[in-house]
């Protein structure tokens, strides 16, 4: 089973691909939070699962299928809680360089 | 004066028919006790009230003109703030969510309301429904109505307090781990976390996918039975909600006889409890046996495991359903980023709060490269023995009986900076979401405290009118769960 330390550097990492930036305070605090949790964890890695197949869903589920209409709030209306719009589209800020 | 302690949601849509009173008297019934009782317990974290009594108003013109009435009629319902209600702020108990109003309403809110129920406000939940205390939340923490030093249990602890409190006739909660049965234990109500599937998902923020289960909180097994009724059923906007048949299940309450009735004990749910949760659940015990019921000991050896299976899968589910909150659609956001990515590290960064962070933390880690095998798929595979336990011990018993929390409700501060602590509070329901089964939990009494304690009834898939038949009738013997805090 791979295991690593859950150190700071390891979080630093974990932070970036969540994209959630944090304090040098907060990097210390979950880092050793998540630790014990993970530590308390680890032990699933002793039961034994061979030919065990995984459960991703509990209860048997079925293919739904709706009819191929369109059924979506009015475009106006599912913008209307967007930090910037512009002609019916969202604006962001830029994400290629100039 | 209407006396708010007593009322049923039948007897309230019998009264508006006979005339006793108006919808409109009792919206504002309750909303002088909101406004009186709140301030101590802190259940709310929105109160509609123009909306309460313009429901209100609405149901007292049909009356008037004779319309049909929905079977809700009258009913107040106080709805936890991960509900999207249409045009009601929705927070979800976080800052993130702060002042964002939802352009349409989850599926069961808006069942309840076409049925004339009326809301009276959005309660209180750890941020976005992560923790079982309250404490997690972006706003404040709800206080326990036994005793405000206390925690009221979570994440659904607001519904729960204004359960208890009399501040609403039913609460909705929702139960990813134990959200609707812990604080139901914890606060001394009646509190229902049916089949995954049962209840539509749609229009409730989403935590974790495949455990989310919607319920309610009541004063009893026959309220729990009628909201149930309207709430369950196929909803076109959740691909994963169930097309079994729904039951009236209030029509069911005395379907199962408890004479012969085969209750299974898992030794493991009674192990490591607090001796007054143990003592008070042993006593119910024998109410039932007195009733003819059959204890069958059983034994689930995989009870333990369900807390790691539940913080690997959990988790890797919540860091993929955040990663919508990206302040460009909804939510706050910070004003001065210098490109895209710098707006998503930065607005996630200030506005979640730390168990938020945590859990996204460690569940981006279980899914990153190079352990995604050591953790969620040995989880997932640890889930389906979990899963195939149960279905052998039900094939010897009709339900299973245990406590619903080691301990009664615990001091406020307590176990808010130790998340381990806090995670293990949670022992013995996530084991019944891992499965997915139904488990309602029921007032048996108090601890020598004078705190609640709740015991869980677990039945196999979609048996929700044999729980709920089983727990009427225990509450027609009983009168744990008529016991109310002094407030």
């Amino acid at each position: 089973m791979a295991k690593s330390k859950f150190d700071t550097s390891l979080l630093g990492h974990i932070a970036d691909l969540a994209r959630i930036k944090l304090s040098p305070t907060e990097i210390d605090t979950y880092s050793h939070q998540i630790e014990q949790v993970v530590k308390h964890i680890d032990r699933i890695a002793n039961v034994d699962t061979k030919n065990v197949d995984p459960t991703f869903q509990v209860v048997d589920t079925k293919n739904v299928f709706n009819q191929n209409k369109p059924n979506h709030l009015p475009v106006k209306l599912a913008t209307s809680t967007a930090r910037s719009t512009h002609k019916n589209f969202i604006v962001v800020p830029a994400s290629i360089e100039k | 004066m209407i006396d708010l302690a007593s009322l049923t949601i039948n007897q309230i849509r019998f009264s508006l028919l006979k005339k006793e009173f108006t919808a409109t008297d009792l919206a504002k019934a309750y909303l002088a006790r909101i406004k009186q009782i709140d301030p101590k317990i802190k259940a709310f974290i929105t109160i509609t009230e123009t909306e309460a009594l313009l429901q209100a108003q609405a149901i007292d013109d049909k009356i008037t003109k004779g319309q049909k009435l929905g079977n809700l009629a009258g009913s107040c319902m106080a709805v936890k703030d991960i509900y999207l209600t249409k045009d009601i702020q929705t927070t979800a108990g976080s800052q993130l969510l702060k002042d964002y109003i939802p352009q349409y309403s989850s599926t069961i809110y808006q069942r309840l309301l076409n049925q004339d129920a009326i809301i009276l406000g959005k309660t209180n939940t750890d941020t976005f429904a992560f923790g079982a205390s309250t404490e997690n939340s972006g706003f404040f923490t709800t206080k326990n109505p036994w005793n405000t030093a206390m925690v009221p249990g979570g994440s659904s602890g607001g519904s729960a307090a204004a359960q208890i409190g009399d501040l609403c006739t039913f609460a909705l909660g929702t139960d990813t781990g134990g959200s609707i049965r812990q604080p139901a234990s914890l606060c001394g109500v009646t509190g229902l976390k049916p089949t995954y599937g049962r209840n539509s998902r749609y229009g409730i923020t989403a935590m974790a996918s495949s455990f989310d289960a919607p319920g309610a909180f009541a004063s009893n097994c026959q309220d729990l039975a009628t909201v149930l009724s309207q709430t369950a059923g196929f909803d076109p906007f959740d691909a994963t909600s169930s097309q079994i048949e729904v039951p009236n299940y209030a029509n069911l309450l005395n379907k199962v006889s408890l004479k012969g009735l085969k209750i299974g004990l898992p030794k493991q749910y009674f192990e490591g409890v607090e001796p007054d949760v143990k003592a008070r659940t042993e006593e119910s015990i024998k109410i039932f046996e007195k009733q003819g019921a059959q204890i069958i000991p059983i034994s689930l050896p995989n009870t333990n495991l369900g807390i790691d299976v539940y913080y690997v899968l959990v988790p890797c589910e919540i860091s993929a359903n955040m990663a919508r909150y990206d302040g460009l659609r909804f939510g706050q956001s910070v004003k001065d980023s210098d490109n895209l990515v710098d707006l998503y590290f930065k607005t996630r960064g200030k506005f979640m709060e730390p168990e938020l962070k945590r859990r996204i933390l460690i569940g981006t880690y279980f899914l990153s490269s190079g352990y995604y095998d050591a953790y969620y798929l040995q989880a997932s595979k640890v889930r389906t023995l979990i899963k195939q336990e149960f279905q052998q011990e039900f094939k010897k018993v009709d339900l299973m009986l245990a406590p619903v929390s080691p301990t009664t409700a615990w001091p406020i501060g307590q176990k808010v900076n130790d998340p381990l602590q806090m995670y293990l509070a949670d022992v013995l329901t996530v084991p019944i979401n891992v499965a997915g089964l139904p488990a309602l939990s029921l007032p048996c009494g108090l601890d020598s405290k004078g705190l609640p304690v709740g015991l869980q009834l677990i039945g196999n898939y979609f048996t929700e009118d044999k729980l709920l038949s089983v727990g009427h009738q225990f509450q027609q013997i009983t009168d744990f769960h008529l016991k109310k805090p002094k407030l």
